[in-house]
């Protein structure tokens, strides 16, 4: 195989164990679906470690389910490559690659009890009937299942049916683990236990899993990297750090968290102007138009905004208590708006305050092109 | 309670206004049906029921209680010989027509993409042509001038060949078969299209070729629809008389000319209504067999 460049992202970043040969890699994936014109993936990279806990994120029609089916095997790329731990795998259909997928609606089979569920890809791996029995109770045990062994899939709740899909998934050892938004249909509470039951059996397991989640928050909280698609194509790629701290796109920004976008030009060297608003940045401007993110949670009011680097005059206009903090929108020079959430505020809507932020925390961001 | 109240306390289900008891209100909900299955369904077969039990004189029917229709019919060696012939035509072709309609609605909601509906609308399409002119043109195609002898004769059979299709129980077969396959097909069709695919892609995903994943998916997730469409088919095959008549000749004679007979040129309604009525037990006896395998503990809507 040649060693061909991956997304300039997949080499940075904190990844554990890392060995010569991903588990997975995408090589300049595209897929257009039959009688459409837009791909559905759009030239996409992407290399993912041994043992990693790797998350595509994006909103619904990002390309990220048709990624993760094009691993799965569901679907065959239109161009490039999917390379299962180093062999192109293009051709070669579900049932012969190494992988197991959770789906979002479970998909367990509805007429086999649990036990039968758990014990079916042990039984097409045509593991010795000796050691089926012992293999189901112990993936039923990992999720805390064993008691319902005898049921029906019908019989038991979403968050139970879940976690006999993870069983399912796991029981046969594969190398990879797809989860396609495995808890989109779940409430708020299951949501979290399920969560801590993700991370603690990707753990114990030690198996590499892909997640697939329009959910950033399970995205920032699970994963070792995240990549970030957008209309079928990739925007980035890092660790939550990096994704969050430092976006790489406007796209990116505004989807991981809150953050204040603003649209601006080069106005020095190390300093972007919006509007009135001139910013002093901690990285050079480029040519051009460009944006920067502002976390909310960066700017800082009153007398803390004394020493920042970019310092302005506002007039409060809305204040809402979030309760751990107060989330204020102000309005800057020629109107512009600013979001942003401070600890203890006591003044109230008209007031006029002065906010300010340091020149790290000013963001350099391209423009996703439209 | 005025309509203010009701809107205040939405949680309050409003009160029937009649004084009605519950009980009575729902069986008024319920009349019409319940008039409409008494008339169409109910009325007839008991009627039946009654005429299998009345005394036949001389081609009269006169209300008096009597068991001798059914020890005719039981004591004559033609009913068993038709009985058994009956049952085994029925089983066979039904059973023809289910694995045949079962297989082409495979192929074509696996295989047929968008095209699925035309392709089922074109299996439905005999349908709509008169019965007779179904069973007419398996009489042309079977027949000793007809398409199957003139093919054989050119591949240089003998003549001895050509009459051995017409005028049997096979082609009594063959013609039932056909009759059936559109019926058997509804009921198949529809089962295999609600098979999520999801599931599906869930068993490739463990490891399931194919044929496994027929085995282990489609097939027990869809005996119950083939085994309705079996049973649909065999009510329809076990009862018929026309395609017997048309293609069977002596050899493919079945219970339904019997009845046929009995209350036509026989002149003996009484008689005609015990074979009917051991016609529709015998079904129903089936039907029950059957219903032990339409049994699904699942439901595929989850």
């Amino acid at each position: 195989m040649p060693a061909e460049t991956m997304s300039p992202a997949a080499d940075e970043g904190t990844q554990p164990a890392r060995t010569s040969t991903p588990v997975v890699e995408l090589r300049r994936v595209s897929k257009v679906y039959p009688g459409t014109s837009e791909p559905a993936v759009d030239d996409v990279s992407i290399a993912i470690s041994e043992g990693e806990f790797f998350s595509i994120l994006g909103s619904s029609g990002s390309g990220k389910t048709t990624t993760l089916r094009m691993i799965a095997g569901f679907e065959q790329p239109s161009a490039g490559q999917v390379l299962l731990g180093g062999t192109d795998v293009s051709g070669v259909p579900a049932n012969h690659r190494e992988v197991n997928t959770v789906f979002q609606n479970y998909a367990l089979f509805p007429h086999m009890k649990v036990r039968a569920n758990v014990a079916y890809p042990l039984r097409m791996q045509r593991v010795p009937r000796g050691q089926v029995g012992p293999r189901v109770e112990e993936a039923l045990e990992r999720v805390d299942m064993a008691a319902y062994a005898d049921r029906l899939p019908h019989q038991l709740s979403g968050g139970q049916r879940q976690r006999i899909a993870l069983a399912r998934a796991l029981v046969g050892r594969p190398r990879l683990l797809l989860l396609d938004e495995p808890l989109g249909a779940l409430d708020l509470k299951l949501r979290e236990s399920m969560l801590g039951l993700l991370k603690r059996l990707q753990r114990e397991v030690g198996i590499t899993f892909v997640y697939v989640t329009h959910d950033q928050g399970e995205a920032l909280a699970m994963s070792d990297r995240i990549a970030v698609m957008s209309r079928g194509r990739l925007e980035q790629v890092g660790t939550p750090t990096e994704i969050y701290r430092s976006p790489e796109t406007a796209f990116v920004a505004g989807f991981i968290g809150k953050t204040n976008l603003l649209h601006c030009t080069a106005d020095g060297p190390r300093s972007a102007r919006s509007g009135t608003l001139a910013m002093r940045t901690a990285t050079p401007c480029p040519e051009g138009s460009f944006s920067v993110s502002v976390r909310p949670e960066a700017i800082v009011v009153g007398a803390d905004a004394a020493g920042c680097d970019n310092r302005f005059a506002g007039v409060v206009d809305e204040v809402a208590f979030l309760g751990e903090v107060h989330e204020l929108q102000v309005l800057v020079g020629d109107d512009q708006r600013l979001t942003l959430r401070v600890d203890g505020f006591t003044g109230a809507r008209g007031d006029g305050i002065e906010v300010g932020w340091p020149a790290e925390s000013t963001v350099l961001v391209r423009e996703t092109a439209s | 309670m005025t309509a203010a109240a009701g809107v205040g306390t939405r949680e309050q289900v409003p009160r029937p206004r009649t004084g009605l008891p519950a009980w009575l209100r729902r069986t008024f909900q319920l009349a019409p049906p319940l008039v409409w299955i008494a008339l169409l369904v109910l009325v007839p077969n008991v009627f039946l029921l009654l005429y299998s039990f009345w005394t036949n004189s001389f081609g009269v029917v006169t209300p008096e209680f009597t068991t001798s229709n059914y020890a005719t019919l039981f004591g004559s060696e033609v009913f068993w010989v038709l009985l058994r012939r009956t049952m085994v035509v029925a089983l066979v072709s039904a059973g023809l027509a289910t694995m045949i309609a079962y297989g082409a609605a495979y192929l074509i909601v696996q295989r047929f993409g968008r095209y699925k509906l035309l392709a089922a609308l074109l299996i439905l399409i005999p349908l709509w042509v008169s019965y007779l002119m179904r069973v007419f043109a398996w009489k042309i195609i079977l027949g000793e001038n007809g398409f199957l002898s003139a093919a054989l004769t050119a591949l240089g059979f003998g003549p001895g060949t050509t009459s051995l299709f017409l005028y049997s129980q096979t082609s009594v077969i063959i013609t039932l078969t056909y009759v059936a396959i559109p019926y058997a097909f509804l009921s198949t069709y529809t089962a295999l299209e609600r098979v999520p695919t999801h599931l599906l892609e869930a068993a490739a995903d463990c490891g399931a070729g194919t044929w496994t994943r027929f085995r282990t998916v489609i097939l027990p997730l869809t005996r119950p629809g083939a085994a309705v469409g079996f049973a649909i088919a065999f009510v329809l095959v076990f009862g018929d008389y026309v395609t017997p008549a048309m293609v069977g000749g002596l050899d493919g004679t079945m219970l339904g000319t019997l009845v046929l007979q009995q209350f036509g040129p026989g002149s003996d309604w009484a008689g005609g209504a015990a074979v009917g009525i051991t016609i529709i037990a015998t079904g129903l006896l089936l039907l029950a067999v059957i219903s032990l395998f339409t049994r699904l503990e699942a439901r595929l809507d989850q």
